[in-house]
């Protein structure tokens, strides 16, 4: 028994499989952002470059692996393996092989939203352990912008929440049987979601903490080696869990048309379906918008999209 | 008695954090023995079977305390007390 659910913890929904589909995912999002702008993208390694994330990922780990002098050891040696920890922990809640994730209980929903703020938290540490001034205006970036995405977010989960009547990502899922909840008011609340997740991820429109034209690579500018390979490894993983996420509370998760017996194929496979739709979203959000200055996101998130959520919350109270 | 351990073992935490949020004299490392402490006590308050109190301590004192400490934080140079 629990050998048996340490066994799915370490391989099949558990760290092994999220971190290969980590990879694949940002494989599949380089593919589209590369096809929306008319490239081609990574094509050499492996079939249409499949096996590039990993190439990258195992070249990092061989490189040399540099702690510049001035940095905070302690806190920048120690970041890297920590904010990996606390991702795979998050996709862990996931309902990837079934309505029940693999750690489940009552207020998860709360609790996954509360550990991706705490992994926002981990990078402006790192940016701000490191000497460089890049870093510490890409943490600074950082926080600035979780303390507007962050409103709406919960504001979204919060409706989510209220038209299921349940607090527990289970819940959510399970009420879904009949119909999904993008079907309907919470449409509203999908949108500021993957606003919300979009800001997250930093990724473009909100790339803000790690603009490179700007500012190297924000936080990340003095990293390098294997830390560098296990902060990437983390974006990978985060980008994994938003979009599983989503899937999970707006897509009916992992149900679908089902064959009996079949049902440990089918849950998996249309939990990737459906996020891999999520992650075509946010790939084509990334290429059809152009980065906002910090100001004008602080702006458009506090003055638009917070009272924006505010009105689906009070649409989904009204309506449900 | 797995019980028992479990739950002696967050509270020394618990408490090792505490101590080192005041005792410690760079803010940063404070702000870190904060947020171990209020994840201890949520865990706490789960063993004890509150979840409810335990998922808000943690969405709120690991989230949005710590957020606003670091965001005073930063409108400041790094200072040791």
């Amino acid at each position: 028994m629990w050998f048996e659910y340490l066994v799915n913890i370490f391989t099949f929904p558990g760290f092994l499989f999220i971190i290969l589909i980590a990879f694949i995912y940002e494989w599949v999002d380089r593919k589209l952002y590369a096809a929306f702008q008319n490239r081609v993208g990574p094509w050499v390694t492996g079939f249409s470059g499949f096996l590039q994330p990993i190439a990258d990922f195992i070249k990092l780990l061989t490189k040399e692996d540099i702690t510049p002098e001035g940095a905070d050891t302690l806190i920048f040696r120690s970041i890297p393996v920590f904010s990996l920890a606390v991702a795979l922990l998050c996709s862990l809640f996931l309902p990837i092989s079934g309505i029940r994730g693999l750690v489940s209980f009552e207020g998860d929903l709360i609790v996954a939203i509360a550990l991706m703020t705490l992994l926002s938290i981990m990078f402006f540490y790192a940016g701000l352990s490191s000497p460089s001034r890049f870093s510490i205006v890409g943490a600074e970036r950082t926080m600035l912008q979780l303390l507007s995405y962050e409103i709406p977010l919960m504001l979204s989960m919060a409706s989510v929440a209220v038209s299921t009547s349940s607090l527990s990502i289970m819940g959510v899922v399970e009420a879904q049987r009949n119909r999904w909840l993008i079907i309907g008011p919470n449409i509203l609340s999908f949108i500021v979601f993957l606003l919300a997740a979009q800001a997250e991820l930093e990724r473009i429109p909100f790339d803000i903490p790690e603009a490179e034209t700007e500012i190297v690579a924000g936080w990340l500018t003095e990293f390098s080696g294997r830390k560098l390979a296990l902060l990437r490894l983390t974006k990978d993983v985060e980008l994994f869990y938003l979009s599983g996420l989503s899937t999970a509370l707006f897509l009916g998760g992992p149900l679908g048309p089902m064959v009996p017996g079949l049902e440990w194929l089918l849950h998996p496979v249309y939990f990737t379906i459906k996020s891999l739709v999520v992650l075509f979203l946010l790939s084509l959000m990334r290429s059809i918008f152009a980065r906002l200055r910090i100001d004008e996101a602080v702006n458009f998130l506090w003055k638009y999209i917070i009272p924006l959520s505010v009105l689906q919350f009070l649409l989904v109270r009204v309506v449900a | 008695m797995g019980f028992v351990i479990i739950h002696v073992l967050v509270v020394l935490v618990s408490i090792v954090a505490a101590l080192i949020a005041v005792e410690v004299k760079d803010i940063l490392r404070a702000l870190i023995g904060f947020v171990i402490l209020s994840i201890s006590l949520s865990i706490a308050f789960y063993l004890l079977g509150a979840p409810y109190v335990s998922v808000f301590q943690l969405a709120i004192y690991a989230g949005a305390v710590v957020v606003l400490f670091l965001t005073a934080l930063h409108t400041m140079k790094r200072v040791r007390l």
